[in-house]
């Protein structure tokens, strides 16, 4: 049996290297599709653990009675532990990432003994620093900053500037996205900071059961007894969701195109198999008559396509730690938490264990029908190869030229393998325009990424001076040159039984340039919120349902008139309008204006800041900030998008490529005859090609078609995690119609390459076999 | 009378008009560093309209001398010349198109295409030459009407034929083209005596409505059908004989085939 095997890979070096390099291709997909699935977010869940991460965090400015915020929640029976750390909070700008980022930064005391939710220092520099600081890991893996690197925080009112001295990681305030950062000054540092933007504030951090014990506790505890929520709240649930999720769209998209190639390669493999079969059949007839039993001889066969397959998904595995560095790095941009790539041996074995086993299976299932040969037939040649009933496109009839019509009778012919080429086309096809659609949808412009990602977006926003009315101040700031529209707007932090959204509120909701209502309409009257999708799932409602909401001075009904799409606060939010809002709040006033700009934003707001100085006290490019926010996200998409491309090319080359060889091989004798008979070598190449381009055309229309139609929904699919529900994707024409170019002309590189052999087949060893 | 005088002239004109010409034409392989010589220094006319047999012993170089006069291959040294074009220099595509214009081919093996259907293997070599289908149909079925394939056995495919009904259609391939000389080697090498005879009919009606052929065969019966044996022993002519001064029908060129490969040793 060790001898066959030897035979069966001496005799097809191609085809075992092809086997090899799809399933090596399977592996590194698979291993990388499973590591972010299970080890990623188990090591998120770790750490949290290892940190005793509280299950909620809540920021209590320093307003009169603040403390009993932390004493009753101390007394709360739900509450495990409860901890408060004193800091500074302001509304920072900074530079991160080649953007300016705005953010609300906390300033803490670094030295002070933290319990729950310690952090981790990942790195820190001892060279001596003036005003040292302690920033997220976040800052090192996409914020460009290195140790030992200034970094300034722009507020109202000036700057403050500090030298890095470490970068920490926490599961709660590390996120560029997540609007909030905090810094911690080591030494006196924190004693002697002051400065006149930053307000007194503390974090308190509570442990519970589980998320919603905390949120309730803190919603009791701000209720009672802290009438004015000036609080902003950190949602654990929320947080370990967002750092998920992009490794949630990574890992499925990966495992997803895993599974295509897996497919692929099934569809090769039982391809190469039968192939193997045919060609043995008379060796196997002799080996048979000699006395071999079928199952022996099957058995080496398959040992040979399973030993292929445990080195090359073995030797793929192995290859996927390369990449996963990568990989890791993006995500660790996008959480804050690093994730250090573990060597998974069990994953690994369950993925060469899978994989063998389908191949395994595939020869079985191929030896059966070899079984029921009888030893004599086999001895003949099996009479499958020459078993051609039907002719299809009689050539005294065919409209079309020699070549193509005996190409195209060929295809016909052998039509299993014409079946095999339009499959894996239409497969890669298909994967290679979801992932450039699915690149050039989330990447092709800041703007179609915010529609998409956020929704509804302002330009420029103009935080009010206390006092000043925003009404009057959006009138003046409308006849600013460069400003279309400006109207004021609040995005506050509510609480609604326990857990927080944001809402987002304006006099006249349809005044925005998208509208991010998918199902039903925005808000028209003040008894009308819109819900954004999971929040509505979360709380059971559907339009028309009534959601009772409260901000601390008890619970008003609102008719939900519809469903909006939006990753905004990780898909917590809602719309009410102004009057709306009044309702909720009578105190409510605005404190932001919303501008639409055309042209040049940043010379908008130099203009705005030296006209209203007096009236504003920040002016902010909020597409920009938001950008920045974005970018640890949309960083992993061209990853991503090179991946799958470069798979795609690989498994054409392949599939093509082997199909094609094998055809030939398999035609030698045929292409002979053809030379002898006044064949010229052109004509018979040309004659392949017709036989393998069709189908390659049929596979890439195939799969362009069904990748354009699915694009939409599959995006939407990957997104609705986070809030994202109206997906306007529309494929572009050059693009799929690009894509399935490309794969044609490939194949028919691969087949003009591999018909290049016909050279070496001479009329005339024929006549003198 | 001069148009009378055309065709006579014209017989005459047959009679000493060659279609190939060798000049000196020689073949060596080279296995493994050693040089064998397989065709020697061999000058070789073959008439239009004539039957050329060629015998030999096994190994003498009679297929190699059958391929290198139908641009199969190219001789080491020497020319071959057809229809007064030296194909010694031709390359391969040349060679290819020489081949589907002016040869046809019946092989010991039949080689018939397995995917095609019988028709189809016959017009997909008439189509090399022709783009009028309708036209390379007609003669394919005037073929198939001479060789007594019916229109059912037309719509087969090779497997489902006997042996003799295979090699009727290899002939009527050889044949679509209308090519100046028709090569056969051992047309009747695989077949049973009773089809072998009826493949040799055939070669002899299509010889006697005008075409050239040249065929190598190891039966001194089928040598008989002939007009002229040419012996071939080690790379060279060890002998050549004309038959056509003697009666076919007597068996007269049988007694003196088998008389002239006596001499020879056969
Ligand atoms: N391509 C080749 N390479 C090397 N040697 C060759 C090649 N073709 C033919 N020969 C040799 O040339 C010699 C003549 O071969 P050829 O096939 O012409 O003989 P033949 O007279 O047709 O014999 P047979 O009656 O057995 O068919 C043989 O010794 C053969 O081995
Ligand atoms: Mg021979």
């Amino acid at each position: 049996m060790g001898l066959l095997i030897k035979r069966d890979l001496r005799k097809r070096p191609g085809q075992a290297i092809s086997m090899l390099l799809l399933a090596l291709i399977a592996g590194v997909l698979a291993n990388v599709g499973l590591l972010l699935a299970t080890d990623y977010a188990h090591n998120l869940a770790a750490k949290q653990a290892a940190w005793n991460a509280p299950q909620a965090v809540v920021l209590v400015g320093h307003l009169p009675g603040w403390e009993t915020v932390v004493s009753d929640l101390t007394r709360d029976s739900a509450v495990r532990q409860v901890e408060a750390q004193p800091g500074w909070l302001a509304r920072v700008t900074l530079a991160y990432g080649g953007n300016d980022l705005s953010t609300l930064a906390f300033v803490y005391d670094a030295d002070s003994p933290v319990d729950l939710g310690r952090r981790t220092i990942t790195s820190r520099t001892e060279v001596p620093l003036d005003r040292p600081v302690w920033v997220p890991a976040a800052f090192g893996a996409s914020g460009n900053y290195a140790l030992g690197d200034p970094i300034t925080l722009t507020t109202a009112t000036g700057a403050v500037r500090f030298h890095i001295q470490a970068f920490v990681e926490d599961t709660y305030t590390g996120t560029p996205g997540f609007g909030l950062l905090a810094f911690g000054l080591p030494g006196k540092g924190f004693a002697d900071f002051t400065d006149s933007s930053f307000a007194p504030a503390t974090m308190v951090k509570v442990a519970a059961a589980d998320i919603p014990a905390a949120t309730d506790a803190i919603g009791r505890a701000t209720k009672q007894s802290f009438p004015v929520a000036s609080y902003w709240d950190l949602n654990g649930d929320l947080l370990t969701a967002g750092a998920a999720m992009s490794a949630g769209i990574f890992s499925t998209v990966l495992i997803a195109f895993a599974l295509v190639i897996v497919a692929v390669a099934v569809v090769i493999m039982r391809f190469l198999l039968r192939t193997a079969l045919a060609e043995d059949i008379t060796i196997i007839g002799v080996l048979r008559a000699c006395g071999h039993t079928t199952g022996g001889i099957i058995a080496s066969l398959a040992a040979t396509f399973a030993l292929v397959t445990v080195v090359g998904s073995a030797v793929g595995v192995a290859l996927s730690y390369v990449a996963l560095p990568t990989v890791a790095r993006v995500l660790t941009a996008q959480s804050g938490v690093t994730w250090q790539v573990i060597f998974a041996p069990v994953t690994m074995l369950g993925i060469v264990g899978a994989l063998t086993g389908v191949v395994g299976l595939l020869a079985a299932a191929s030896g059966a029908a070899l079984r029921r040969l009888p030893t004599a037939v086999a001895l003949r040649g099996g009479g499958a190869p020459h078993t051609y009933r039907s002719s299809q496109l009689p050539l005294a009839t065919t409209r079309l030229p020699l070549a193509p019509a005996l190409g195209v009778k060929a295809a016909l012919q052998q039509w299993r393998q014409s079946l095999v080429l339009v499959l894996t086309i239409a497969m890669v096809t298909f994967a290679a325009v979801f992932s450039l659609g699915m690149t050039s949808s989330l990447l092709g412009s800041p703007d179609a990424t915010i529609r998409l990602l956020v929704g509804e977006l302002e330009d420029v926003d103009v935080t009010v001076h206390a006092g000043v009315d925003a009404h009057q101040l959006a009138t003046r700031l409308a006849s600013v040159p460069g400003v279309t529209t400006a109207f004021p707007t609040s995005a506050a932090g509510v609480s609604v039984r326990g857990t927080n959204m944001i809402m987002l509120v304006t006099d006249d909701p349809s005044v925005w340039r998208d509208d991010p209502v998918y199902e039903g309409r925005l808000p028209r009257h003040d008894n009308e919120v819109v819900l954004a999708a999971p929040v509505a799932s979360r709380l059971g409602l559907r339009i028309g349902d009534t959601w009772q909401g409260d901000v601390g001075s008890g619970e008003v009904p609102f008719l939900v008139t519809g469903l909006a799409s939006g990753a905004r606060g990780m898909g917590q939010f809602g719309v009410l309008t102004g009057a709306g809002y009044l309702r909720l709040d009578a105190g409510f006033h605005y404190e932001t204006v919303a501008l639409y700009v055309t042209g040049d934003r940043d010379a908008v707001i130099t203009d705005i800041k030296s006209r209203f100085g007096d009236d504003v006290t920040t002016v902010t490019d909020v597409r920009a900030s938001v950008l920045v926010e974005l970018s640890s996200y949309l960083s992993a998409v061209p990853i991503l998008g090179a991946t799958v491309a470069g798979f795609t090319v690989v498994v054409v080359l392949l599939g093509v490529g082997l199909v094609v060889a094998t055809m030939v091989v398999r035609s030698r004798r045929q292409f002979g005859v053809q030379k002898a008979l006044g064949f010229t070598h052109r004509e018979i190449a040309r004659q392949v090609r017709w036989a393998a381009v069709p189908s390659v055309a049929l596979g890439a229309l195939v799969g362009a078609v069904v990748g354009a139609l699915t694009l939409a929904p599959l995006i939407r699919a990957l997104l609705s995690g986070i809030g994202i529900m109206k997906v306007n994707v529309v494929p572009e024409l050059a693009q799929v119609v690009g894509v399935s170019v490309a794969v044609i002309s490939l194949a028919w590189l691969v087949t003009w390459f591999v018909a290049r052999r016909l050279r070496g087949i001479s009329a005339y060893a024929l006549v003198t076999e | 009378m001069l148009h009378t005088a055309a065709p006579i002239a014209e017989h005459h004109a047959t009679v000493d008009d060659p279609v190939i010409v060798t000049e000196k034409l020689s073949k060596t392989f080279s296995t493994g560093g050693t040089q064998q010589h397989v065709l020697k220094n061999l000058d070789l006319t073959v008439e239009r309209g004539s039957f050329t047999v060629i015998m030999g012993p096994s190994g003498a170089g009679k297929s190699t001398l059958l391929y290198a006069l139908s641009g199969m291959d190219r001789p080491s040294l020497g020319r071959v010349t057809v229809d007064d074009v030296d194909i010694s220099g031709f390359s391969e595509d040349r060679l290819a198109r020489f081949r589907r214009d002016h040869c046809g081919f019946v092989f010991q093996q039949i080689y018939l295409l397995d995917a095609l259907s019988v028709m189809d293997n016959v017009m997909a070599v008439g189509l090399l030459t022709s783009r009028d289908k309708a036209a390379v149909r007609t003669r394919a079925d005037e073929l198939f009407d001479l060789v007594g394939l019916s229109a059912q056995d037309r719509r087969k495919f090779p497997s489902m034929l006997s042996g003799g009904e295979a090699q009727r259609v290899g002939i009527v391939r050889g044949l679509i083209n209308n090519p100046a000389v028709l090569f056969a080697d051992e047309p009747t090498g695989q077949l049973n005596s009773e089809y072998g005879r009826l493949v040799l009919d055939l070669l002899s009606r299509v010889h006697e409505s005008g075409q050239t052929i040249v065929m190598v065969t190891h039966d001194v019966k089928s040598a008989a059908r002939g007009e002229r044996i040419v012996y071939l022993r080690d790379g060279s002519i060890a002998g050549d004989l004309d038959l056509r001064s003697h009666s076919v029908d007597d068996g007269e060129r049988t007694r003196a085939a088998v008389g002239f490969l006596a001499g020879l040793g056969w």
